[in-house]
């Protein structure tokens, strides 16, 4: 009896430590596979945060480059005060604000290809306004001149003229 | 280990829809993004087309009693239009320059006045330079009385040279707005011609009235102004005036001049009366237009030609309109009225190839003209302007359909300028031209032109123009005009050892649905030039040292496609719009000045302009009055073919109430030809008995006249004279042979000579019988036996039959006619017949 008692109490013992590892190994499996699953979940939101993000800003950066858009509204010639110059007005017709960095102009009159930049630091043009500066170059009458507009947005635009 | 399960399900499950939601908000993201791209574009898309649709239209300058900067800006477009600033720059003076700020939105059709815009005090004396910008960027730029910029297309004729001492002349200046920058010319005003009088400084010039009109309201390129002045020069024989006219505020140097001589006018002799004559011509004979004759007999000027209603009766002769500015004029001696309604002159002309500065540029190896201005079956056959072009068998042919090109692509007004014009849909549509000595390009300079209309719907590279050679290689030789993908004009040419030169446009997108002239040159230094629109700037140029070799093409041609192998067009490379006037010179390079001229040379509506005008004038060619004057009419081009065929009529018409031309007066037609940089010169055609219809012989078809103009009469005295009566009643009448004479009277001496009547409508008249019955409105024709100074019925010619016969000379004619009318009166009826020359 002794020995068949204590047969059954040992199968008893075994049967109950069987149940109390599945339950450990299921809660360790479950944490770990919430853990990776959070991880997982949270890695992906991040990832497709920065995703969204990058998408956005080069969405934006693009269609704003493309949106942009600058008119020569008129380009004079002035040889006061001293020395010669031109005065350009420039027009945004565009749906952005946009800034004028630089302002190339170059002779191509004859062999003559000297450039003259002109950096702005003030350029600034909003929607349907306009903007004028002086840009300075030593011009002399019949020169035929290339201006070159360079904005913050990396857009070139560019045109020409002849000293009257 | 159920539950566990269970729980492991619902974890994988909360897990899964996390994944899910976050993959489609992901995507929902994406979507949406691409949506707001979609969105960004097409709003882009709009701006851009609305910035395309956008015309307003300066028209008018002025400025009002206070000296105030007035006119009309009207929007011309079909979307609203939003003006804002509008630029002033004074002519001459750099540091002086005025920014108005507009702020005035126009609605379609709508106009606003500048003189409630801005306040300005403009100077007429001066000229500005004017801008009008537009809020989507638009800008209108236009010279107010300033043509000063570039020097004008003056000219100055005086019409008549020559004149009586103290008789009037016109001057009239005409300027052609030829500024290559395509400005508008504002507020044009002539100065006053200056006047010297070099050979006599006794000889009076007086101003009787002009300008007329005082300015031009505006010039848009291309259009010609005409001023007019009215002078009176006083002197003795061979004096002359010479006069020298200029605009205001015009170009320095930029004058015309012209002057007036006074002569002798050498006047024909005076008719007399006649009433109611169809002359001595079989009616048979006679037309109801008015034909242009190539003979001046009896016309008042040794330089004016007949004009009447006779049948051309002779080969033909062609006149240059430019130095003959021709006058036609009737011969006087019948009162006729001409019904209200149209005068239609149909002139069949030819216009020439080239304007005079490039007249002779395709003489050197030939070249290929192809205008386009015939559809159909014409395109082999009239489309052959070639120059000295002789293929390997025999006259080449230019322009013959293939693929997908026929008819129904030929549009007859579709150019550039109103003249015919080609589409091409970019699948399979194409024009071959034969391979040819005069378009081998070789080592020779070379031209090609045209126009284009690329269509804004194409892509890749459309090819105008590709001349090649099949060695199955790509980049074969070639010779060619192409639109790249980049949607920029390409001229290239290549030879088989990979060098190429090649000259592409940047900046403009030319495929925009509009009209763009190329030209693409081969230089003396075996660079290219590619030139666009006239600019005489080249767009590009390129100076590889390799276009110094010969370019060898063993193929045909193609416009509309690119050449791959065989005669075959690529698949992609199809023409998608429409082209005009495409050009090739062999050995000639165009220089940059015969570029712009080219380019402002209208091959479509207005080639020449003419200066019309109908007068009454009295028997020697001295006007009596202006019926109507057309200044400037621009006239169709003309294509001709080289072989010197005329093919085709223009009409000059005019509206015009009822006019009476007096029995001692002539109908005068006159063609001034206006002269400027880029017209084309005019050769008509008259009196060419082989032309019929289609074209037709010059003339003027006048509306119903009541009696037909006096024709010029000659009459050769070996044969019988046939005299061509109607009779107006108010009576029938029989005509006898008592009394029934022609009477010729010598205008050079006291003789006359007259004429025994012979029959009437074929019935011999004797003392026996009369004429059968006239009844009114009949026209009769009298047959005479020949004049003489002693009448007689001696028959034929010769021998003593010639005695006393009438000599060669010019006669003034009447008809005497004997008979009784149907009242059972004696009627005898004179006639005049007016002058007659007799050989």
């Amino acid at each position: 009896m002794r020995n068949r008692f204590s047969k059954g109490l040992s199968q008893t013992r075994v049967k109950n430590r069987r149940g109390i590892s599945n339950v450990v190994t299921s809660g360790i499996l479950l944490s770990a596979i919430s853990i990776i699953g959070v991880m997982m979940l949270g890695w992906s939101n991040s990832s497709i945060l920065e995703q969204k993000q990058e998408i956005e800003t080069v969405f934006n950066t693009n269609i704003n480059k493309i949106n942009e858009e600058l008119i020569f509204e008129n380009v004079w010639f002035a040889t006061t005060p001293s020395p010669n110059h031109l005065n350009v007005t420039l027009a945004n017709t565009g749906v952005l604000g946009l800034n004028v960095t630089e302002i190339h102009v170059t002779n191509t009159t004859g062999t003559n290809n000297t450039t003259f930049i002109n950096y702005l630091t003030d350029g600034g043009i909003q929607k349907a306004n306009s903007f004028s500066v002086n840009a300075t170059y030593a011009w002399q009458s019949g020169d035929e001149l290339d201006i070159l507009v360079l904005t913050d947005r990396g857009n070139q635009f560019i045109t020409q003229v002849i000293a009257p | 280990m159920k539950s566990h399960r269970a729980l492991s399900s619902i974890v994988g499950t909360v897990f899964l829809v996390a994944i899910v939601i976050s993959a489609l908000s992901y995507v929902s993201y994406s979507l949406d993004t691409m949506g707001n791209y979609s969105e960004l574009l097409i709003s882009e898309e709009s701006r851009l087309n609305e910035k395309k649709q956008e015309v307003f239209e300066v028209q008018s300058i002025t400025n009002n009693s206070a000296s105030k900067l007035d006119g009309v800006i009207k929007n011309t477009g079909e979307i609203p239009v939003k003006l804002t600033t509008l630029w002033i720059d004074e002519q001459g003076v750099n540091d002086v320059v005025q920014k108005f700020t507009l702020d005035s939105a126009i609605s379609p059709g709508n106009s606003v006045n500048l003189i409630n815009l801005v306040d300005y005090t403009i100077d007429p004396a001066k000229g500005y330079n004017m801008k009008v910008v537009s809020s989507r960027g638009e800008v209108n730029s236009f010279y107010v009385n300033s043509p000063n910029q570039q020097p004008l297309d003056l000219r100055l004729d005086s019409l008549p040279k020559t004149i009586p001492d103290e008789f009037e002349s016109t001057l009239l200046l005409s300027v052609r707005n030829n500024m290559t920058n395509d400005n508008l010319l504002m507020n044009l005003k002539p100065v006053d011609p200056l006047t010297i009088v070099p050979n006599d400084v006794n000889t009076i010039v007086t101003k009787v009235d002009g300008p007329i009109p005082a300015s031009y309201p505006s010039l848009k390129p291309g259009e010609t102004a005409v001023f007019k002045w009215t002078y009176t020069v006083k002197g003795d024989t061979d004096d002359y005036a010479e006069f020298t006219a200029q605009l205001e505020n015009g170009f320095a140097g930029n004058t015309a001049t012209d002057r007036i001589t006074i002569g002798e006018i050498k006047l024909a002799t005076d008719a007399v009366t006649s009433f109611s004559s169809q002359g001595f011509n079989p009616l048979s004979s006679s037309t109801q237009d008015l034909i242009l004759h190539q003979e001046n007999l009896l016309a008042p000027l040794s330089s004016a030609y007949q004009m009447d209603q006779k049948l051309a009766d002779a080969a033909g002769t062609s006149l240059s309109i430019k130095t003959t500015s021709p006058d036609f004029y009737t011969n006087n001696g019948t009162a006729v009225e001409i019904s209200p309604g149209k005068w239609n002159a149909t002139l069949t002309y030819m216009s020439a190839a080239f304007p005079d500065s490039l007249a002779t540029s395709m003489d050197a190896k030939g070249g290929i003209i192809l205008h386009f201005d015939d559809g159909g079956a014409g395109i082999d056959g009239n489309e052959d302007n070639s120059f000295n072009c002789v293929s390997d068998t025999g006259k080449a042919k230019f322009a013959q359909y293939q693929g997908g090109m026929s008819v129904s692509n030929w549009n007859q007004f579709g150019g550039p300028q109103g003249s015919g014009s080609y589409s091409f849909d970019g699948v399979d549509d194409f024009f071959s031209v034969e391979r040819a000595k005069c378009n081998e390009v070789k080592k020779d300079l070379a031209t090609i032109a045209g126009w284009f209309k690329a269509s804004s719907s194409g892509s890749g590279n459309d090819y105008i123009y590709y001349a090649g050679k099949d060695n199955g290689a790509t980049a074969a030789d070639r010779f060619s005009v192409k639109i790249d993908s980049s949607n920029n004009v390409v001229f290239e040419f290549e030879t088989d050892d990979d060098t190429a030169l090649l000259c592409a446009s940047s900046g403009t997108n030319y495929r925009d649905n509009s009209w763009h002239h190329f030209v693409g040159v081969r230089d003396a230094d075996y660079s290219c030039k590619l030139y666009l629109d006239g600019n005489t700037t080249p767009a590009a140029t390129d100076t590889n040292s390799g276009g110094v070799k010969e370019i060898k093409l063993d193929k045909h041609p193609l416009i509309g496609a690119r050449l791959t192998q065989k005669d075959i067009p690529s698949g992609g490379d199809f023409f998608q719009g429409s082209l005009d006037d495409i050009m090739y010179w062999q050995n000639y390079a165009l220089s940059a000045t015969e570029v712009s001229d080219l380019y402002n040379t209208n091959y479509g509506n207005a080639a020449h302009t003419i200066t019309f005008t109908y007068s009454r004038t009295d028997p020697d060619g001295v006007n009596l009055g202006t019926i109507t004057n057309d200044i400037a009419y621009p006239m169709n081009f003309s294509d001709g073919k080289r072989d010197g065929k005329f093919l085709k009529s223009f009409n000059y018409t005019s509206l015009l109430p009822l006019t009476t031309i007096g029995a001692q007066e002539r109908l005068k037609f006159e063609m001034l030809y206006v002269d400027f940089v880029e017209a084309l010169q005019m050769t008509l055609r008259i009196d060419d008995n082989s032309l019929t219809t289609n074209p037709q012989n010059s003339a003027i078809d006048l509306p119903p006249t009541n009696a037909t103009f006096q024709p010029f009469q000659i009459y050769d005295n070996n044969s019988e004279l046939t005299a061509s009566v109607v009779s107006n009643g108010p009576f029938g009448s029989w005509i006898t042979k008592g009394g029934t004479r022609a009477i010729f009277n010598d205008t050079a001496s006291d003789l006359s000579y007259g004429a025994l009547i012979k029959s009437v409508n074929g019935t011999i008249l004797t003392e026996n019988q009369d004429s059968t019955f006239v009844a009114i409105g009949d026209g009769v024709d009298l047959i005479f036996h020949r004049p003489k100074l002693a009448p007689d019925n001696c028959w034929p010619p010769g021998g003593s039959c010639d005695t006393g016969l009438i000599p060669p000379g010019l006669y003034n004619a009447q008809i005497l006619i004997v008979g009784y009318n149907d009242e059972g009166n004696e009627n005898t009826w004179k006639i005049s017949m007016g002058n007659i020359q007799v050989n």
